[in-house]
């Protein structure tokens, strides 16, 4: 931003008044864009420059946030001593994104692993080592499934039921903890080598903090899906959240960036878009991924998603 | 989403665990064929032995980035790729085999059946009649391929449709004379009737969505600005614009420019051509695929098949850094643009016409190859 304010200070005639107006036509959001008006516009002042808001009332000085495949570009258009001037900067940091409005630097790819008719909670994927295929751990309300490469195709699933005393709540939610070698459902917890079915053992429990949702929100989305991701982006850290629909709508999964886990989160990227609601939302291991469970609106099924951030630093 | 009902939410229901058998699951499956149909028809699959035409060179690349692993710097392939060749008619078919040892993971599907040589009439019709999995549709039938249900993949637009004018040509010595066809020529009306609304008018060599600057460049026509500048022209030169005789799209374009270009005093006729031979064009259209996403190497590549058209990029090309800032590339564009010698006229996508039963397919980015070794088939073969 400085080495903006810079140049249009070096044409322009010293305490000119300028019609300061901004374009945005990049991905950033206008509450980003508003930051960077503010910013630049306050650097201006203090440069010596004085802010006309009529038109006629100064020069015109035309600032368009764009963006390219490699940066964000600005693009400054202002006349001086009556000739066109113009600047153009490659923006592409997120070092002084508190000053000027984050940089959308985090970018989402969903890739759909599983779907199913029935009502499905959580999942794991289990690589298995000489085999390209993955064994994947579906969790249901009562039930966990382990379907080997190919065994889909068979319906011949192995899996162990979860009984429980009372019925499941409507609002059933569960999680697959493979590093932690359990999986949680209300009341029940169910511990072992998830690679290992048989090895499975599950007993009543009276944790039900997993049912609490996520120890982080985004403002605005505190009853959202919501997941901090295991990797930073640079030194911003990455929360990823659903829409505040209801559970009968298309969802989007938004990724958000916030320099440290007290202070505010900014959206950062394009969100993704499924073709229903974003029922959990769950960090996956140390990674830069989130597991996401969908419901189908238009197929009915529910489907195991990975969505994975990639930091475009 | 809402997280979940309040806590006090009723829970009823059968207290029964579920058992129900994943039937219907779905994920990525091994097996089957891909069938694929293309418009080129590649005479040789040596990578050494040079393309007839530059559908043919798209084609070529694509099929040795799936049967070799990688490219060396020297532009040369190198190592087993995803697939491997089974079966191959030159200028007809290819069947290519999934390699078990490949060092990325086999591919899903088992085999690819190539047909070459395939109109794009005969494309689309093998598409809706399920004859096929995967085919190119030109840009000027993909809305009309979506209309008629065609499942579509469309990648950014990255391909550039340009006027050139040739050097050394004395019709088209007069940069008067290119300006004014320039100014004259009506890009909105080639996306919107021609195109059916695919694609996107261009004014500058990049589009903005690698270079972020192409909204300085202005598509929009200045027919009075043309005509002043016709009317400065004391004899008015007949121009001959060629297009490539195998394009309908070309076709279509050249006829538009010629209207555009008579409204502005300027007489353009024009024919379809081979190269080298008669009659020798004083201007052609010219299609150009970017090579890459970055702005910075797509001009590069541009530059240089500028110079081989005999066309100089300027000063601010020669100069150009690497890495350039974005005020470098576009001063570099804008001296391209300014010398009236390559007029940009859209940017088309490339458009792909999927079956139903194709599944993890995204369409590639510019120098990326088709992720056919990604793709997998859903439900039973036809």
């Amino acid at each position: 931003m400085h080495a903006l304010v810079d140049r249009i200070a070096a044409a322009s005639t010293a305490h000119a008044t300028l019609v300061f107006e901004l374009k945005n036509i990049s991905s950033l959001s206008a509450v980003d864009a508003n930051g960077i008006r503010e910013a630049i516009q306050t650097e201006l002042i203090h440069r010596g420059f004085r802010i006309a808001s009529t038109p006629s009332a100064g020069t015109e000085l035309r600032l368009t946030l764009s963006e390219g495949a490699d940066s964000y570009v600005w693009v400054a258009e202002w006349r001086a001593k009556e000739q066109p001037e113009m600047a153009i900067l490659a923006v592409p940091e997120t070092s002084d994104a508190g000053a000027i409005g984050t940089k959308n630097s985090v970018r989402l790819e969903s890739k759909l692993i599983w779907q199913q008719p029935d009502k499905l909670l959580d999942f794991a994927v289990l690589t298995n080592p000489g085999n390209p295929a993955s064994t994947i751990v579906t969790l249901e309300p009562g039930r966990v499934n382990w379907h080997s490469p190919g065994a889909f195709q068979k319906g011949s699933s192995p899996g162990i039921d979860v009984l429980r005393k009372k019925p499941w709540p409507r609002d059933v939610h569960g999680i697959i903890d493979v590093e932690g070698k359990k999986i949680l459902l209300p009341e029940m917890e169910c511990q072992g080598d998830i690679e290992n079915a048989a090895g499975i053992k599950c007993v009543p429990s009276k944790d039900t903090s997993f049912l609490d949702g996520p120890s982080i929100h985004v403002p605005g989305h505190e009853e959202s899906e919501s997941a901090l991701l295991g990797e930073r982006c640079g030194r911003l850290f990455i929360i990823l959240a659903s829409g505040n629909g209801d559970w009968t709508q298309p969802d989007t999964i938004q990724g958000y960036a916030l320099a440290n886990l007290d202070g505010q989160a900014t959206a950062s990227g394009s969100p993704i878009e499924f073709d229903g609601p974003v029922l959990a939302l769950y960090r996956e291991g140390k990674q830069s991924a989130a597991r996401a469970i969908v419901h189908n609106l238009k197929t009915g099924f529910y489907e195991a998603y990975i969505v994975t951030a990639t930091c475009s630093q | 989403m809402l997280r979940r009902l309040a806590a006090s939410s009723v829970a009823f229901g059968l207290a029964l665990a579920s058992t129900t058998r994943v039937e219907t699951a779905r994920r990525p499956r091994y097996g089957g064929t891909l069938r694929v149909e293309i418009g080129a028809k590649v005479s040789s699959l040596d990578p050494a032995v040079a393309a007839a035409n530059s559908e043919e060179a798209a084609a070529k690349a694509q099929l040795a980035a799936l049967t070799y692993d990688h490219r060396n710097p020297d532009k040369t392939f190198a190592g087993a790729g995803a697939f491997r060749i089974s079966a191959w008619e030159a200028g007809k078919s290819v069947t290519l085999a999934a390699n078990d040892d490949y060092r990325s993971g086999r591919p899903f599907v088992d085999s690819i059946e190539i047909q070459m040589g395939r109109s794009a009439r005969d494309r689309l019709l093998d598409l809706e009649l399920n004859k096929t999995d995967l085919a190119e549709i030109s840009p000027e039938q993909g809305r009309h391929a979506g209309e008629r249900g065609v499942r579509i993949s469309t990648s950014q637009p990255d391909e550039l449709l340009a006027l050139v004018f040739v050097s050394g040509r004395p019709a088209a010595e007069d940069e008067r004379v290119r300006e004014a066809i320039a100014r004259a020529i009506d890009r909105a009306a080639i996306v919107n009737f021609i195109l059916q609304k695919t694609g996107e008018p261009a004014g500058g060599i990049l589009p903005q969505w690698s270079s972020g600057t192409a909204f300085l460049f202005s598509a929009a026509p200045d027919i009075s600005r043309a005509k002043e500048l016709s009317s400065q022209i004391t004899r008015s030169p007949r121009l001959l614009l060629g297009y490539d005789f195998g394009d309908p799209l070309e076709h279509s374009v050249a006829e538009r420019i010629v209207v555009n270009a008579r409204e502005a005093g300027i007489t353009v006729t024009s024919d379809s051509i081979q190269r080298s031979a008669a009659p020798h064009p004083d201007a052609a259209l010219e299609r150009w695929r970017m090579e890459s996403q970055h702005p910075r190497e797509s001009l590069a590549n541009f530059i240089e098949a500028l110079r081989a058209e005999g066309v100089d990029g300027g000063e601010a090309c020669e100069m150009l850094p690497a890495p350039a800032t974005p005020e470098q590339i576009y001063g570099c564009e804008r001296g391209i643009v300014s010398s009236y010698r390559v007029v940009p006229l859209v940017w088309l996508p490339q458009i792909y016409g999927l079956s139903a039963r194709v599944r993890d397919w995204k369409a590639p980015a510019p120098g990326e190859a088709w992720p056919l070794g990604d793709v997998w088939l859903d439900g039973e073969a036809p």
